[in-house]
C-alpha cells in the first residue's frame, strides 16, 4: 500500500527535475536571445570599448557558451541571480523584498475568488435551469472574459474616483489589497463557480446524495455537506492550477495599482531592459508555478484513491 | 476512374453539409452560440473593413480636442494626443485578430499532427511525446511568451511566436486522447485490416471525427490567446508602438482615469465583448456537442 502511494509521489518529483532544469535553461538562453550584443543594448552603441570589455566579462559573456552555462546552474541553485544593472544590487536581494506583497496580494485574491465563486457554483447547481442558475451562469461566462487590465482601471474608476470608497497604490492595510486583490480574483472566481456548478451537477445524482434526501435530512445538509464535499475534489484541483496563473496575472495587476511587488519588478525591469533582473524574476516566478503544480499534482493524488493504484 | 463507387459515396458522407457535426449546428438553434456568433462575425467584419470606411486617421493628433467626451462627431470621445478613440479602437481589432488567429492555426496544426502521431502509434513514440507534453504544460505560458518578447523585442511576428511556443502542448494531449479512444473504434479497426496506409487512416477515418472537439478548443483558445496578446501589449510587449492595439490604449488611458475615463473603457469594452463572444461560441458549441451538458442544463 505504501509503495503504491509513493510510486506517483515519485514519478512526480522525476517529472518536476527536468521542467526546472527546463526553466533554467530557457531563462539562461533569454539572455542570449536578445538580436544582436546585449553589451551594446544594456551600454550603448556608442559606450567605450573598455566598458564594454568590463561589461562583457562581468556579464561572463567572454566565457564559451557551456562555461557559462554551467556557472549560471551553479549559481542559480545557490541563489546566485547576478546583479542588477539600474539598482547595482542583487537580483535575489530585490526579489525577496518584493516577493511577500505578491504572495500577500495572490492569496488573498485567490481567497476571495474561493468566497464567492464555491457557493455561488453550489447554488446554482442547486437552482438548475431556473433563472436564477442561468442569470449566474451568464455572469460567470463574462468574469472569465474580462481581462484582467480592464477590470483594473475600472475598478479604480468606480470605487475610488467615483465613489472614494477604496484607496489606490501603496500596500499598507486590508483596505488597499481590496482592489487590486477583487480585480485579479473576478476571472478566477467566474472559473471557480462553472467549475463547482458542473462538479455538483455531477454529484447530485450520485445515490448517496438520494440516500441522504431519503433520510429526511434538509436541503442543506445535503447540498453543503454530503454532495459538496465531494464535488469539491476537482475544484480544488482547479483551484491549485490557476494559482499559478494568478501568480502570473499579478504582473499585470500590480502594474495598475502600483503594488509593490515582484510583478512591478518585472515590468519596471523589463522598461529599463535591466536583463539579469527580468532573468531573475521570470526564473523565480516559474519555478513558484512549477512548485504549485507539483504539489496540486500531489495533494490530487492522495484525493484520489483511484489514482494511487495507476 | 481508381476510386470504387463505394469509396466515392463515403467521401460524399464526409462532405461538410452531411457531416454529422455540422448538421447538428444547423438543426439547433443555441442563444449563447447565436449571440457569440454575431459578435464574433461583428468584429471580424470591423477588422476588415476599417481600412476602407471613411473614418478620421488614428494619426490624426489635435491637441484642442484633448480628452473630448464622446459625442457625435467623435463617438467614443477622444484621447490624449485629441485622435478619435473609435478608430483606433477599430485598427486595434486587426492586430488582435490577426494574432490571435495566427496563433490559434500555428498551435492548432502542430498540436494535431504531434497528437496523432502520439495517440495512433503509441508505444515508445507515444511516451517520450507525452514526457515532452508534460514539460511544457508546466511552464507558464504567459511568463514564458512576455520573456521572449522582452528578450526579442516588440513585433507582431514575434508576438505570434513567443505565443504559439508553449500553445499547442494542450491541444497535442487533447487530441492524443480522442485518438486513443477512436482508434478502438470498429471503423478505424477495419480500415487497418484492409491495409490502408497509417496517413490515410488518420487523415481520412480520425481526423474527420475531430472537427467537432477541435472547434470548441479553436474557439476557447481564441479567447485566451486574445486576453493574453492584449496583456502583453498592455505591458508594453505587442506589436510597435505605432500600431493602435487595444491592450496598448488602455495602458495609455489607465493615466487619465479621472479626466477622460473613456479612453479605457472603450478599448477595454472591445475586448471583453470579443473574448466574450468566443467564450459564449464555445459554450454553445459544447452545449450542442455534448449530450451530458445538455440534459443537465
Amino acid at each position: 500500500m505504501l509503495s503504491a502511494f509513493l510510486k506517483p509521489f515519485f514519478k512526480r518529483i522525476l517529472l518536476t527535475i527536468p521542467v526546472a532544469f527546463g526553466v533554467l535553461t530557457l531563462t539562461f538562453f533569454m539572455i542570449h536571445m536578445i538580436p544582436g550584443d546585449p553589451v551594446d543594448l544594456i551600454l550603448g552603441d556608442l559606450a567605450n570599448p573598455l566598458d564594454k570589455i568590463e561589461m562583457r566579462a562581468k556579464l561572463g559573456l567572454d566565457q564559451s557558451m557551456g562555461h557559462q552555462y554551467i556557472t549560471f546552474l551553479f549559481n542559480a541553485v545557490q541563489g546566485e541571480l547576478g546583479e542588477s544593472l539600474f539598482s547595482k544590487k542583487p537580483v535575489s536581494e530585490l526579489i525577496f523584498t518584493r516577493i511577500g506583497a505578491t504572495f500577500e496580494l495572490a492569496l488573498t485574491a485567490m481567497l476571495f475568488a474561493m468566497l464567492f465563486g464555491i457557493p455561488l457554483g453550489v447554488l446554482a447547481a442547486v437552482k438548475r435551469l431556473t433563472f436564477f442558475d442561468r442569470a449566474l451562469v451568464s455572469v460567470g461566462l463574462i468574469g472569465m472574459s474580462f481581462p484582467g487590465f480592464f477590470l483594473g482601471p475600472l475598478l479604480i474608476y468606480l470605487f475610488a474616483i467615483i465613489l472614494g470608497w477604496l484607496p489606490v497604490g501603496e500596500r499598507g492595510g486590508f483596505a488597499n489589497l481590496i482592489l487590486p486583490a477583487m480585480s485579479l480574483a473576478l476571472p478566477l472566481g467566474a472559473i471557480l463557480l462553472r467549475m463547482t456548478r458542473a462538479s455538483m451537477l455531477d454529484v447530485l445524482h450520485e445515490d448517496y446524495v438520494r440516500v441522504a434526501k431519503a433520510k429526511g435530512l434538509g436541503n442543506f445538509k445535503v447540498f453543503y455537506v454530503h454532495a459538496l464535499r465531494n464535488a469539491l475534489i476537482p475544484v480544488i484541483t482547479i483551484v491549485g492550477l490557476q494559482f499559478g496563473s494568478v501568480l502570473t496575472g499579478t504582473v499585470i495587476t500590480e502594474t495598475i495599482f502600483d503594488w509593490p511587488g515582484l510583478g512591478t519588478l518585472l515590468f519596471d525591469a523589463i522598461q529599463r531592459r535591466d536583463y539579469p533582473l527580468v532573468q531573475g524574476c521570470v526564473l523565480i516566478v516559474s519555478l513558484i508555478y512549477v512548485t504549485v503544480n507539483f504539489i496540486t499534482d500531489i495533494a490530487y493524488i492522495m484525493a484520489h484513491p483511484k489514482m494511487r493504484m495507476s | 476512374m481508381s476510386q470504387s463507387i463505394s469509396e466515392i459515396k463515403l467521401i460524399k458522407q464526409n462532405s461538410v453539409f452531411t457531416n454529422p457535426f455540422i448538421k447538428t449546428l444547423i438543426k439547433k438553434n443555441n442563444f449563447f452560440l447565436s449571440a457569440g456568433a454575431f459578435i464574433i462575425i461583428c468584429n471580424f467584419l470591423i477588422a476588415m473593413l476599417t481600412p476602407v470606411l471613411p473614418l478620421p486617421s488614428f494619426k490624426d493628433y489635435d491637441f484642442e480636442k484633448r480628452y473630448e467626451k464622446p459625442s457625435l462627431s467623435a463617438p467614443f470621445g477622444r484621447d490624449e494626443n485629441g485622435a478619435d478613440v473609435m478608430t483606433l479602437v477599430f485598427w486595434g481589432s486587426r492586430v488582435s485578430l490577426t494574432v490571435a488567429l495566427c496563433v490559434v492555426s500555428i498551435t492548432t496544426i502542430i498540436g494535431l499532427l504531434i497528437g496523432s502521431i502520439a495517440g495512433y502509434f503509441g508505444g515508445r513514440i507515444d511516451f517520450f511525446i507525452m514526457r515532452f507534453l508534460d514539460m511544457i504544460y508546466a511552464f507558464p505560458g504567459f511568463l514564458l511568451a512576455l520573456a521572449m518578447v522582452a528578450a526579442l523585442g516588440p513585433s507582431v511576428r514575434n508576438l505570434i511566436l513567443a505565443m504559439s511556443i508553449t500553445g499547442w502542448a494542450g491541444v497535442a494531449r487533447l487530441v492524443r486522447g480522442e485518438i486513443l479512444h477512436l482508434k478502438e473504434k470498429e471503423y478505424v479497426q477495419s480500415a487497418i485490416s484492409v491495409g490502408n496506409s497509417s496517413a490515410r487512416i488518420i487523415s481520412v477515418h480520425i481526423w474527420p471525427n475531430l472537427i467537432g472537439v477541435m472547434t470548441v478548443q479553436c474557439t476557447f483558445a481564441m479567447a485566451g490567446t486574445l486576453i493574453i496578446e492584449s496583456g502583453l501589449s498592455f505591458l508594453g510587449l505587442g506589436a510597435p508602438p505605432t500600431t493602435p492595439t487595444w491592450g496598448m490604449l488602455l495602458n495609455s488611458g489607465r493615466y487619465y482615469l479621472v479626466e477622460a475615463p473613456h479612453i479605457s473603457i472603450f478599448p477595454g469594452l472591445a475586448i471583453l465583448f470579443l473574448v466574450l463572444g468566443f467564450n459564449l461560441l464555445g459554450d454553445g458549441l459544447r452545449e450542442i456537442l455534448d449530450p451530458k451538458s445538455r440534459t443537465l442544463k
